[in-house]
């Protein structure tokens, strides 16, 4: 096992993120659509001011990294400026730094712009993005600026009415299993099908997190198992919970704290149980509307209770037969 | 509903078919081509057109009446719909109307020949059996229909489903439009495919001109005198159009074009503002760097090319024109309003360039403190630094000044730092002066009072604090979203020279999509033109929505969606809980302050009225106390189930119809008060504690209620004369004239009382007590004493406005140092602090001064024990 997690790491030691960046526009994963539209910007060269959109993790400051590379080329060092929330981007660092930038001189070849990256721009303040208007504007005859952001409602109107706005969706498990795979074979790593099916459930369409996930799985155990994944990936099964919850439904009282007391056992602690029984209760489609408040007061008190420091097993299992209580006639419980 | 639906049924019998009219778009462009070719179906021509006797059934086949060249008229006349009466709006029916289609996909659509509803009008009323309101709406825009919302004389038809609007049969009986039900409109699309097959070449050709030309000329279809008034250019462009039309069926796009303005301008010289110049400008656009983005280069280079904001433009230019002969009008700032992506700067830019004038511009981009405001402007504006100079130097130096310029009449001699040439400031996005900007908007306001150049400031936000205080100094001046019809000239002109087809439906969905932001449709246009090359309604719409800008809600946005029954039910449990993450401390107090109000749609079935509401009352009382703990205990783990219960709980029972609007929540008020009350009584009390032994409940609950009658009654009965009686038993009490007017706060019928006081009296009481000496409980350092002493400070400073949110240390200093002067006490300007603090009710002696302040505060110290 540790020989395995050696050989991997001996030749490179960037993080697998890093290291299977794609550095081309055609291999990033998934979002055909949009990416098809940055192909085409990168063809003609004339980048308009963009907005990139999405959940993180699928690819937005990958594939604007790869049209600047592409456009740019040599020239990237000189006439990119990639800002992001580690550097400091308030209003004063807009009216200098970026200011100063658009208006350098770069030499390029014709049609092609110097390119402001921002990236995670929706943490930027309000004041910082008024100071972009007029500069995006204004030096839009040699600069151009590609923001990316998590939530685009959190960049002010008047840049998003400047911009074109690229949206990014969450990648399909297909996707993210297609690259895994990819990687897999490359690093010489172990892998069960079931394994590689576990890692993509566990990042929910986050193509960063995947890789991380399994490059800890990996170099942890040298074997992609769903059992490795999840020990690494520690989380309380939702599986398991949504198995607690459908007994809890059916009004299965046994088997419901039977699955609550797996957890337990398997040492996850009551606030992370509870906390993930909220989140799975929140997309749990089988309960209807006015189920669904129901399981979620019930399970609010009992996070009240944890919270106030009452962490035993009794309360969670005191929660499931609840939440199954639902589900029985109400004469069942008349003496 | 069920009862109209049928009599429209029945009626759909009785209705006669087989009434035939010669199409009046047909005749005009086959027979009379000189005659309007408007070619819509004119509700009063079509009495004139001969009927034809009843042979062919309808909606059988259509191509026997392609063969007679004649096609059929299709639909009947709005005198055979039944009468409706006026309905009661019904929740229940309501619900039942946004579910869409009663049987969806029953019938299948139609398929007809592109834009073959173009020039016809169409009106919407009812719902329809196999296609929901959308989608017909959808259907007709896609074949190019205009669709307008009330039924008016130029209205082509009135597509009718079941359960129609009573105003709009009403209406189209009186103007005799022809009616469609949902089957007839099916055919309509349906023949335009055989017609067009057959007669293509005559037809589309002019269709697509027409199109066009409604783009470019839209007021004139409104205004039929226009029409009237120059009936000969009309006609006669008309009939050449159609010749040429008829000679290349797809005319080049150029010459298209051409015509396009030509037409224009003889029809409508009057618009030739909204229409773009087709002759000069495709050079001047060739000759830019194809690398620019398309905002830059469509720029608008002169008047006629801005969309919308005419008169607007033309008033900036006279105020400007009026700077040029050297007059300074009485408002030396314009301030712009309006939403982004209309134009304001643009036209801010060209309307200066226009009158001759070199352009400052401070925009968000730069620092615009009150120092480098000062450092910028003060030299820009003829002016110097304020500080060297005392207030009546300036005067007297600013009344030679003016005594030159008079002199000369020459105002650009001043101009010291743009030397011969003239300048306006552009102070852009002035609502975006954010933290860095200390001072800065104070400073912009100083500038706009003194300036000898233009300036103009613009914002989009015209209520925020720091625009409405500068606002007093300017002339105000908003921009409205520019219309579809005002944008379409330009949007058409930049897709031709970009070499994109638009379809003029998708022009009009752009427009709504973005709520009428043209850069934002220029910009999508841009970047939808680099891998396709044209684009129609059904691509604007999907692309619009791909490309929504999205605004971030406010909590009323968000009040609405939960409470509110049927977007409510659109939404999965997942969505309702993130929406109170847009402001999760203000959206519980909504939904708390508005629920009670709510009409809940459960509440006639499953649950009843007060079970809604006990829910609901449970829920957010339940919600209060996680509330509680997750501020409390900082547990911020808990809020999804806060966001639970104070939300999603209580609008899952309580959601409905509303009456009338959403509060704001009274809490917020209504707690700040209490807050306030409570202060008041504590003041109060802690004076009074020298005298009685109580504690805040009591001085509330039994000293008020008695004292307060006792301290305003003999001011009621004896007027000024029962002054002293009043003043004897505060003094007693150690309480000052502020716990007098708390007091009558605190007690219930305060108010009730204090208007039976005279005004005379009051003030006469106010001097007396200001007069004398009292005694005082004990000696604050801060508190009421201070904060008087600020306030008179602060009424001093009032003299000049002062209204910005940053007031810092310097500029209250330069307040002080203002009032100081007239008052003739500049070197005592350091010891004013202190005696602040010192003098304990500062406004005791009126005279206000420092000097005597402190002599008056030295018998005051007198100390009871």
């Amino acid at each position: 096992m540790a020989a395995t997690a050696k050989s991997v790491s001996s030749d490179n030691t960037l993080p697998w993120v890093e290291k299977y960046r794609p550095t081309e526009l055609k291999d990033v994963v998934g979002n055909q659509e949009t990416v098809d539209r940055l192909n085409v910007i990168a063809m003609s060269g004339n980048v308009p001011n963009l907005i990139l959109a999405g959940a993180p993790g699928i690819g937005k400051t990958t594939s604007i990294l790869c049209l600047a590379h592409t456009l740019l080329g040599p020239t990237y060092k000189e006439a990119v400026l990639e800002l992001n929330a580690s550097d400091d981007r308030g209003i004063d660092v807009v009216r200098n730094r970026i200011k100063m930038f658009a208006q350098k001189k770069v030499n390029l070849p014709t049609g092609r712009h110097k390119i402001i990256i921002l990236d995670e721009a929706d943490s930027m303040t309000p004041g910082a993005q008024q100071a972009l208007r007029r500069t995006m504007e204004i030096y839009s005859n040699t600069t151009r600026f590609a923001l990316a952001c998590n939530l685009s409602g959190k960049i002010i109107e008047p840049i998003q009415s400047r911009c074109a706005i690229l949206r990014y969706g969450k990648l399909q498990n297909e996707q993210i299993l297609h690259r895994l795979v990819e990687i897999c074979r490359f690093e010489n790593v172990e892998y069960t099908p079931e394994g590689l099916d576990a890692i993509a459930f566990s990042a929910d369409g986050d193509m960063r997190q995947a890789v991380n996930n399994l490059q800890s799985t990996a170099s942890g155990f040298g074997l992609i198992t769903p059992e490795n994944v999840f020990r690494v990936c520690d989380q309380p099964h939702p599986v398991v919970i949504r198995k607690m919850l459908e007994n809890c439904s059916k009004g299965d009282v046994d088997e419901a704290v039977a699955c609550v007391t797996h957890l337990w056992t398997q040492g996850y602690s009551a606030i992370d149980i509870i906390t993930s029984i909220f989140r799975v209760v929140k997309v749990y489609d089988e309960l209807d509307e006015d189920k669904k408040l129901r399981f979620v007061r019930e399970i609010g008190t009992t996070h009240m209770r944890i919270v106030d420091g009452l962490q035993t097993l009794v309360q969670l299992q005191g929660l499931a037969a609840r939440l199954s209580k639902f589900a029985l006639p109400e004469k069942a419980f008349k003496a | 509903m069920p009862r109209g639906r049928h009599r429209i049924e029945d009626s759909e019998e009785e209705i006669d078919p087989e009434e035939f009219f010669s199409s009046p778009r047909k005749s005009d462009s086959k027979a009379n081509p000189a005659s309007k070719p408007k070619t819509e179906p004119k509700p009063k021509s079509k009495h004139a057109v001969a009927q034809k006797p009843k042979e062919e059934k309808m909606s059988v086949d259509t191509a026997d009446a392609m063969d007679v060249d004649e096609p059929k008229e299709i639909g009947f006349p709005a005198s055979e719909l039944p009468d409706v009466a006026p309905k009661k709006f019904s929740y229940a029916q309501h619900m039942q109307h946004m579910g869409g289609a009663k049987h969806p996909g029953s019938k299948s659509t139609p398929e007809g020949a592109p834009n073959c509803l173009a020039d016809l009008r169409f009106v919407v009323t009812g719902e329809f059996s196999s296609l929901s309101r959308e989608e017909i709406t959808d259907l007709i825009k896609v074949y190019g229909g205009h669709l307008t919302s009330a039924v008016s004389g130029k209205t082509s038809f009135l597509v009718v489903g079941g359960d129609p609007g009573s105003s709009k049969v009403k209406k189209a009986k009186s103007l005799k439009t022809r009616c469609l039900y949902e089957d007839d409109l099916f055919e309509l699309i349906r023949s335009s495919k055989d017609s067009s097959s057959s007669s293509a070449l005559s037809q589309e050709g002019p269709h697509e001109e027409l199109q066009e030309l409604e783009g470019a000329e839209p007021l004139s279809q409104m205004d039929v005198s226009q029409d009237q008034q120059e009936p000969l250019h009309d006609s006669k462009g008309k009939a050449k159009e159609k010749a040429e039309a008829k000679v290349e069926h797809h005319a080049t796009p150029k010459k298209r074009h051409q015509e396009v303005a030509s037409k224009a301008s003889n029809v409508a010289p009057h618009l030739s503002a909204s229409q773009p110049d087709a002759a000069s400008s495709p050079s001047s656009a060739a000759a830019t760097d194809p690398s620019e983005l398309w905002t830059e280069k469509y720029k608008p280079k002169k008047l006629s090319e801005l969309c919308g904001h005419k008169g607007n433009a033309e008033l900036i230019l006279h105020w400007l024109s009026q700077w040029a002969t050297g007059l300074i009008p009485d408002r030396r700032a314009i301030l712009i309003s309006g939403p982004p992506g209309i134009g304001k700067t643009t036209t801010a830019h060209l309307v200066s360039k226009l009158a001759g004038f070199d352009v400052l511009e401070l925009n968000a981009s730069e620092t615009r403190s009150k120092s480098t405001l000062k450092d910028i402007l003060g030299s820009a504006v003829g002016n110097r630094g304020v500080l060297e100079f005392d207030r009546k130097k300036i005067r007297s130096l600013e009344a030679t000044q003016e005594q030159q310029l008079k002199n000369d009449g020459d105002l650009q001699r001043s101009l010291t730092t743009s030397g011969a040439k003239k300048l306006v400031v552009i102070m852009d996005e002035v609502d975006g002066m954010s933290g860095g900007d200390r001072g800065g908007s104070t400073e912009l306001i100083q500038l706009v009072k003194r300036t000898r150049v233009p300036i103009i400031c613009i914002c989009n936000d015209r209520q925020s604090t720091k625009v409405r205080s500068l606002a007093n100094y300017c002339e105000d001046m908003k921009f409205r979203r520019p219309t579809e019809q005002q944008m379409r000239a330009r949007l058409n002109t930049i897709a031709f020279r970009e070499g994109l087809k638009l379809e003029p439906n998708a022009v009009a969905q752009l427009v709504q999509s973005t709520h009428n932001d043209i850069r934002q449709i220029i910009n999508l246009l841009s970047s939808y033109s680099l891998n396709k090359s044209s684009m129609s309604y059904m691509d604007s719409k999907a692309f619009s929505t791909l490309n929504k800008k999205e605004v971030s809600v406010g909590p009323f946005d968000v009040i609405g969606k939960y409470l509110n029954g049927v977007e409510n039910m659109g939404m999965s449990f997942a969505d309702k809980l993130d929406l109170y993450y847009n402001d999760f401390s203000i959206i519980p107090l909504f939904v708390q302050e508005n629920y009670i109000d709510n009409r809940p749609a459960r509440a006639d079935s499953e649950l009843g009225f007060l079970d809604s509401l006990s829910n609901a009352a449970d829920l957010i009382s339940e919600a209060d106390l996680v509330d509680n703990k997750l501020r409390g205990t900082q547990q911020w783990g808990l809020m999804p189930l806060h966001a639970a219960l104070s939300c999603v709980g209580p609008a899952q029972y309580m959601r409905g119809g509303h009456n009338g609007m959403y509060r704001f929540p009274g809490w917020l008020g209504q707690n700040s008060k209490g807050n306030k009350l409570g202060r008041m009584l504590r003041e109060v009390q802690s004076h009074m504690r020298l005298r009685v032994s109580a504690d805040k409940t009591e001085i509330r609950k039994s000293y008020i209620p008695s004292m307060v009658p006792e301290l305003v009654t003999p001011l009621v009965s004896q007027g000024a004369g029962g002054i002293p009686d009043v003043i004897s038993m505060m003094d007693h009490y150690y309480l000052n004239k502020e716990h007098w007017d708390a007091m009558l706060e605190l007690h219930l019928d305060g108010d009730k009382l204090l208007k039976m006081v005279p005004t005379a009296v009051k003030t006469a009481f106010t001097r007396e007590y200001n007069k004398g000496n009292h005694p005082i409980a004990y000696q604050t350092l801060s508190g009421v004493a201070s904060g008087k002493a600020v306030s008179d400070a602060a009424s001093a400073a009032s003299l000049k406005p002062d209204t910005e949110d940053y007031v810092d240390l310097d500029e209250a200093e330069e307040a002080e140092e203002d009032s100081a002067t007239t008052s003739d006490i500049e070197d005592d300007a350091l010891a004013k602090p202190v005696k602040r603090k010192a003098g304990n009710r500062a406004g005791a002696k009126a005279s206000g001064s420092g000097v005597s302040m402190s002599k008056a505060a030295a018998p005051r110290k007198r100390r009871k024990p």
